[in-house]
């Protein structure tokens, strides 16, 4: 039965990163946000593992499948037995003098709290939202949790009504899953042979690798249950964001914006659902903003999904490392990606090609469909409702000044807007007919970082 | 936060959701119907309900050329879901000029050729010349 294969898949991806999460993130009890965190780290280390697979033309084939699923079960713990040298990997902190155990890597927010000395109260201990005094509203957990749960209910049934149909599902991904199920690598004809029509066929392959390795588990493609792949991945993204919202806001206004986000039309429009539409927009969004809030210890590891998911990644990532100012942490990512850059290089350049000389004459004309473009996306309330009123909203109320991690995710946000606007101002096709399709999906790309700093914003006087 | 700014956010939050929810609800009624009315059909009769002749069109591709042949496409505006849903079978260039189809033919002898045109609307496949089979 598929459908229960493809739960199983999705539990085996974030069992598998579960062990790789208490590898690099020691000291974090169990929690529902760590299972959002452990299927981020196991789709990008079961998706990049099959790609490296491939590049050192190590066998997949048959049992071989299961022999590297396995053995990306057992690296993280064999690894956290070298490493950190002890048999211990429970989630308590060490004892102290008992052991060689570093200390808990923490989340963007969380560091700033323990660094700032005015946050601490009194005794000590770190200030947070939850400590604010104010006793939380009973409604808002129970609405809360079944808004999501009918979000959630609305995209599981439409993911699994209709195979994916859109052009980025099939064209893009679903066509090299399908080559990667029946060829198990990317090192074929169907990739590499530039006579046969393989639209973008240099575009990033974790969401095709992922893909095919379902299909694998069930013996023949099915692009209509694999869907349900995309569901997950926004259940995880709402995680993420209920785990960076609750560093700073009391838990139930965590879970409310959370349900707010999930509920936003756009997700679960009938035709253009986004939460299961099989395009790597959420994908994307959750590693993005995963990548901006996550401790320093995940960051190569989700650079590896920011990049390998879509292109925008190569830039953003970027932008993200140097407004983090993880530095440490660029070479073992750069050393990570270092495969997929050389293989990209090998793979026909067929799309339109983005970075040729601009026709400078002519961005000027450009910026005025954008705009319109922009303005009419923005007041959409078929699918955004009142999100993008509130976030202006939110920007500008007065809130004193803003804690340096909320600047560096509002800095993020105008940064990735700059950085598509540059794309569509370069675009060498007609921006007509790319503005409408696309600017929906990359607005969902903003959505993540700019809900986490506005939370985050107005959490910020709790004490 | 002051007790009033929390409030305020709240109630923010709540007007923001009621709004989400006038076009939740209906959208989720409709993926319900959706997923009832196909309850138990098959993959590609999905397909069918949802995409109507031209997966006919494409079903009757793939009866015809045998899975891992190489496809010549003959066509000035290629479909761009044909690669997709024909692969195992590999559709590679061919012409973008509905007369190029025997020159296409001679030129790739060992491949099958589809033409396509959608002005008038055309769709034949054509066998290797080099195999013997009769024209589909």
């Amino acid at each position: 039965m598929p459908e229960l294969l493809i739960c199983l898949y999705v539990a085996y991806l974030a069992g598998m990163g579960r062990f790789w999460h208490r590898w690099l993130v020691p000291g974090r009890d169990w929690s529902w946000a760590t299972l959002a965190w452990s299927f981020v780290l196991g789709t990008i280390v079961w998706g990049y593992g099959q790609f490296l697979l491939n590049v050192f033309n190590l066998p997949v084939h048959g049992m071989w499948l299961y022999v590297w699923q396995t053995m990306l079960v057992v690296v993280p713990r064999v690894l956290q037995l070298v490493i950190r040298g002890g048999p211990s990997i429970t989630s308590s902190p060490p004892v102290s003098g008992g052991g060689s155990m570093d200390p808990p890597p923490r989340l963007l927010a969380e560091a700033s709290v323990g660094a700032c000395p005015c946050t601490r109260s009194v005794a000590g201990a770190p200030v947070t939202a939850r400590d604010d005094g104010n006793k939380e509203a009973t409604w808002i957990k129970p609405v809360a949790l079944c808004l999501i749960g009918v979000a959630l209910l609305t995209a599981a049934l439409q993911a699994l009504a209709v195979p994916m149909h859109m052009w980025d599902s099939i064209v893009i991904y679903g066509f090299k899953a399908k080559i990667l199920f029946y060829e198990q690598t990317f090192k074929t004809r169907a990739f590499l042979d530039p006579e046969v029509l393989h639209y973008s066929a240099d575009y990033p392959l974790l969401i095709p690798y992922l893909e095919s390795g379902f299909y694998r588990w069930l013996g023949h493609p099915d692009d209509r249950v694999v869907r349900l792949l995309f569901t997950a991945y926004w259940a995880a993204w709402l995680g993420i964001l209920y785990d960076a919202l609750a560093l700073r806001l009391r838990r139930d206004k965590a879970l409310g914006l959370v349900a707010f986000v999930a509920t936003l039309p756009l997700f679960s429009n009938m035709y253009m659902g986004q939460a299961s539409s099989g395009f790597a927009d959420i994908p994307f969004a959750l590693y993005w903003t995963s990548f901006l809030v996550c401790p320093a210890s995940l960051l190569p590891f989700l650079a590896v999904g920011c990049v390998f998911t879509k292109n925008e990644g190569i830039p953003l990532v970027l932008i993200g490392w140097v407004l983090r100012g993880q530095y440490r942490s660029m070479l073992p990512g750069l050393l990570l990606l270092a495969p997929w850059g050389w293989s990209r290089h090998l793979l026909p350049h067929n799309a339109a090609h983005y970075l040729r000389a601009p026709e400078w004459a002519l961005l000027a004309e450009r910026l005025k469909p954008i705009g319109s473009s922009l303005a009419g996306e923005i007041v959409r309330f078929r699918n955004w409702g009142a999100f993008w009123f509130l976030s202006l909203l939110g920007l500008c109320w007065p809130m004193g000044p803003l804690r340096n991690e909320t600047k560096i995710l509002l800095t993020a946000v105008g940064l990735q807007s700059a950085c598509y606007a540059f794309v569509y101002l370069i675009y060498p096709q007609n921006l007509v007919l790319l503005l409408p399709i696309t600017m929906p999906r990359l607005l969902i790309h903003l959505v993540g970082p700019l809900v986490v700093a506005l939370g985050w914003k107005f959490g910020e006087k709790a004490d | 936060m002051k007790r009033s700014s929390s409030r305020l956010l709240l109630t923010v939050l709540l007007a923001a959701g009621i709004v989400n929810v006038v076009f939740v609800v209906p959208n989720s009624w409709k993926a319900l119907a959706a997923f009832r009315a196909v309850e138990g059909l098959s993959n590609p009769e999905r397909r069918f309900l949802q995409k109507g002749d031209w997966y006919r069109a494409i079903l009757s591709l793939e009866n015809q050329v045998p899975k891992n042949a190489e496809v010549r496409l003959v066509s000035p505006a290629p479909p761009w879901y044909l690669a997709y849903y024909l692969y195992p079978r590999l559709l590679k260039k061919g012409s973008e000029a509905l007369s190029d189809e025997d020159a296409v033919r001679k030129r790739n002898p060992g491949d099958w050729v589809l033409v396509y045109g959608e002005s008038p609307p055309e769709m034949k496949i054509l066998p290797p010349l080099t195999s013997g089979t009769p024209h589909a």
